[in-house]
């Protein structure tokens, strides 16, 4: 089933002196359960097409649903989790004031909400903050609080803008683990980020954006297949071996790393046991195996280079 | 979305229903100018605005004259918040001397319902801030001669004004009327002048009907005193001025009362005399 | 929209600013000091203080509490967190007027208690000839809150469409001045002594007078001051036009509101 669906949606901004084309004709779908990552560089439309999907911003044309109930309908945002990019919170009140406000949106009891409140502060180590008024919180408080407020209530959908903005490694760890929990038990993610590690290691689908318009949607096979690139393996051994070994089938000559430490590459997964056969009956000693995984870095920079 | 059109326009359709009768309640309601504030430390506290707020106190309290314009015609004055209006125009005038309407309008509104020496008081206040207007001398001779019976303050002020035209058209007509033709042409001298200077229409017609009254009553004044100069006597009814030949006929009295003469003095049933002097 | 409304109380008492508009309670103590200083008037100077400090406390709460809260809602994206739970704009919007009319209630309230306080105190200083009617009083309370809710809403009007903070806040301020203007400047047209004014500037002034809010049928200080009798049809009029201006007001800024790029 499709959690999110966004159908051909264009945004021109439009002023007295320029009109910018900020989304053009997006279109991809996010299914239930799963952890959607929405990759593109600044000002690619990421910030201005979730805007849109929570209603804040207003399409020119085309429509998003959400659990199949249009955006526009102020329904279709009750079992979601939002998370703005540079989160605000009314300044006066404080943090646990916020989450019981945020709570009491969705009607969970007080006593209910402010245990969550309380773990979840602790969790994202906020509780010493917790009583202090937000104009006092550093940017990474109110983000740590933001991500709190999207998931306190316990939505099937979370969307978040850019969510590890702002926040320290400690942070980042939190945010993952906490993600990867959430996605366990069931609710389906979608986040906007202009930053590969992080989507690689959370998401198992990626929408890539560039100037408004979605240059490749990678599904989970497809990202599997680019990211697993073959191995590295670095042995040991004399040098009339070492040449030998380079030229096996699949491997592109071998390098050497110095005195009798040399490398090969292998280009594809299944082939590994049997070059690692054939090492073995030239009596060369293994020293490491490497996986060489493509980063979505220079998949992203060469599905730039094409979209031109 | 459209349920928020639908609501507008209902609100708009009740909107556009109701207010004519607003509108007519609104002009309906008697009472438009209410309490004005006093007190130096109301004044010190405007601090620059004080300028500016005296200068709305004069429009308001001008407005509102003019608003009661019919009743003033009329001598309707119950209807008019007489009080509240001098209040206001005084407040108009301690808060702005310069402000030459504010003046002004008091000299017009006020000369003839008791406020006389109240206004002496505002228009030698005014007078310190504008030296160099010859109106303010003007009126103030005029009241004291007219009102206050202070003919040597009123001789005073007339000399003053005299030396600020650098014409003495003024004075010496307003001199020579005293004393030769008395307060009815004193009077009639002065409505000319306020008639002549005003841009504001209510001050304007409610001058000109009080000016037709004085001229008739001078004419009726001019005829008792050829009858005397006649038959050595004042007449007892006014009716002996047409049996006589002297007059054609009586002329009607503005206000809607009729003249009569009293030991050689021209009054009418509609008071016009109380008017003059004050309640 | 009441828990909207309960979340801009929370908010609004704990606002500065709340407390720095609060603090003009502190001006009714001075006004038995200061009526005092008239001779005879000493009642009705404090009736009179007494009502125009609870409108300018009231203009104050309106003007920094209401619209500029709203306005600030929008520019610092606040709303971006609000509107992220399951509410329409329309409740989130009426929510916070909603919250801002209770808050000007509840003030409204304070300053009558004070006000009952400050007339008594000045009242036996001086026997006044006229009676205090404290339910003239009450209406004017009454009226003056109509009227600062009006304007409130006008702000937020304003806002609903602003794109600057300037247009909220001074549109607002501006609205006031004319508004408070309108009837007067209206009755001097239409008075016998201005047929020298183009026809043209007349209908356009008249055609104002109906869009502008008539906030002087709002002002019943006098009445409560010199004890005059009250005419209610007048006063059913009023509430009449304040329902439906606010109403108009109101859904036309749900209109656009419910239209606007909260960017
Ligand atoms: N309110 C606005 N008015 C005019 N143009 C805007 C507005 N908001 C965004 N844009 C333009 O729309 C384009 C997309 O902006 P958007 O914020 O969606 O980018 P983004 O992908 O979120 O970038 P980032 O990674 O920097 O957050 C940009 O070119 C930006 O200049
Ligand atoms: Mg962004």
């Amino acid at each position: 089933m499709e959690a999110i669906k966004i159908e051909n949606v264009h945004k021109t901004f439009r002023s007295l002196k320029k009109k910018q084309k900020a989304v053009d004709g997006v279109e991809f779908c996010v299914d239930t359960g799963e952890i959607f990552g929405f990759l593109g560089p600044n000002g690619a439309g990421k910030s201005t097409t979730i805007k849109i999907m929570m209603d804040l911003i207003k399409a020119d044309e085309g429509k998003v649903l959400i659990n199949g109930i249009d955006s526009t309908d102020y329904r279709s945002r009750k079992n979601l989790g939002f998370l703005p990019e540079n989160p605000s919170f009314v300044e006066n009140l404080t943090g646990m004031e916020t989450l019981m406000f945020q709570t009491s949106m969705h009607n969970i009891q007080k006593r209910e909400a402010a245990d969550r409140a309380h773990k979840l502060m602790n969790l994202f180590e906020l509780s010493d903050s917790a009583d202090k008024q937000i104009r006092k919180y550093s940017k990474g408080m109110v983000q740590r609080l933001g991500i709190i407020a999207a998931i306190i209530h316990k939505p099937d959908i979370i969307i978040l803008d850019e969510p590890m903005s702002g926040l320290d490694p400690v942070g980042r760890y939190l945010f993952k683990k906490t993600i990867r929990q959430l996605n366990k038990e069931g609710a389906t993610i979608f986040f906007s980020s202009h930053i590969i590690n992080d989507i690689e290691d959370l998401c198992s689908n990626v929408a890539i954006l560039n100037k408004g318009k979605i240059v490749k949607t990678i599904s989970k096979n497809e990202m599997k297949y680019l990211s697993s690139a073959g191995y590295k393996i670095i042995f040991e051994g004399n040098a009339q071996s070492a040449a030998k070994a380079g030229k096996l089938s699949n491997v592109n000559g071998v390098e050497n790393l110095g005195e009798t430490l040399y490398a090969i590459m292998i280009k594809e997964a299944e082939l590994l046991i049997p070059v690692l056969e054939k090492l073995k009956e030239l009596d060369l000693k293994v020293i490491s195996i490497k996986p060489i995984r493509k980063d979505l870095e220079s998949i992203f920079i060469k599905l730039m280079r094409s979209a031109k | 979305m459209k349920k928020t059109y639908i609501v507008l326009f209902l609100f708009i359709v009740a909107y556009i229903a109701l207010i004519p009768h607003f509108k007519n309640n609104m002009e309906r309601s008697p009472l438009k100018l209410g309490y004005t504030p006093h007190g130096k430390l109301y004044r010190a506290s405007l601090g620059e605005f004080r300028w500016i707020t005296g200068d709305y106190l004069a429009f308001k309290g001008i407005t509102y004259f003019g608003n009661k314009k019919q009743a003033v015609m009329n001598r309707q004055f119950k209807n008019i918040e007489y009080f509240n209006l001098f209040q206001t125009i005084e407040e108009s005038i301690m808060l702005n001397p310069y402000n030459e309407d504010a003046y002004y309008f008091a000299q017009a509104a006020f000369t003839n319902i008791g406020h006389a020496k109240d206004l002496d008081f505002l228009l030698r206040y005014a007078f310190k801030y504008r030296p160099w207007d010859f109106q303010l001398p003007f009126f103030l001779g005029f009241n004291n001669a007219y009102f206050l019976k202070n003919y040597t303050k009123a001789a005073h002020y007339f000399k003053l004004a005299a030396r600020l035209t650098g014409s003495s058209l003024y004075t010496t007509l307003a001199a020579r009327y005293f004393y030769e033709g008395g307060e009815t042409k004193l009077g009639i001298l002065f409505l000319r002048y306020m008639i002549k200077n005003s841009r504001n229409k209510s001050v304007k017609s409610v001058y000109r009907k009080r000016l037709d009254a004085l001229i008739k009553i001078a004419i009726l004044e001019n005829a008792a005193k050829k009858y005397k100069i006649k038959y050595g006597i004042y007449p007892k009814d006014l009716k002996q001025l047409i049996n006589k030949n002297i007059l054609t006929k009586i002329p009607i009295d503005p206000y809607g009362g009729r003249f009569y003469i009293d030991k050689g003095k021209i009054k009418t049933t509609s008071k016009l005399a109380d008017y003059h002097k004050g309640r | 929209m009441l828990k909207i409304a309960f979340f801009t109380v929370r908010a609004m008492i704990k606002d500065r600013m709340f407390y720095l508009i609060l603090s003009m309670l502190l001006l009714f103590i001075l006004v038995p000091v200061f009526s005092s200083f008239s001779m005879r008037q000493i009642q009705e100077v404090s009736i009179t203080m007494s009502l125009s400090l609870n409108s300018f406390i009231l203009l104050f709460l309106a003007m920094f509490g209401g619209v500029v809260t709203v306005w600030r809602d929008i520019e610092r994206k606040y709303d971006y967190t609000i509107l992220s739970n399951p509410i329409n704009r329309t409740n989130y919007f009426l929510g916070r007027f909603l919250g801002f009319a209770m808050i000007l209630i509840a003030i409204t309230i304070i300053n009558m208690l004070l006000s009952v306080a400050v007339i008594n105190i000045s009242a036996g200083m001086y026997q006044s000839k006229l009676p205090i009617i404290w339910s003239n009083i009450a209406w004017a309370a009454v009226m003056t809150l109509l009227k600062y809710l009006l304007l409130m809403g006008i702000g937020f009007l304003f806002t609903s469409f602003a794109t600057s903070f300037f247009i909220p806040f001074f549109g607002t301020i501006i609205i006031y001045i004319v508004g408070n203007a309108s009837q007067g400047v209206y009755d001097y047209l239409s008075s016998a002594g201005t047929s020298g004014y183009p026809a043209v500037f007349k209908y356009l002034i008249k055609f104002l007078y109906y869009i502008i809010p008539n906030f002087s049928s709002f002002d019943l200080t006098t009445y409560a001051v010199y004890a005059l009798k009250i005419n209610y049809s007048s006063i059913l009029y009023s509430l009449a036009y304040f329902v439906l201006y606010l109403g108009i007001v109101l859904s036309l800024s749900m209109v656009i509101f419910n239209k606007k790029d909260l960017v």
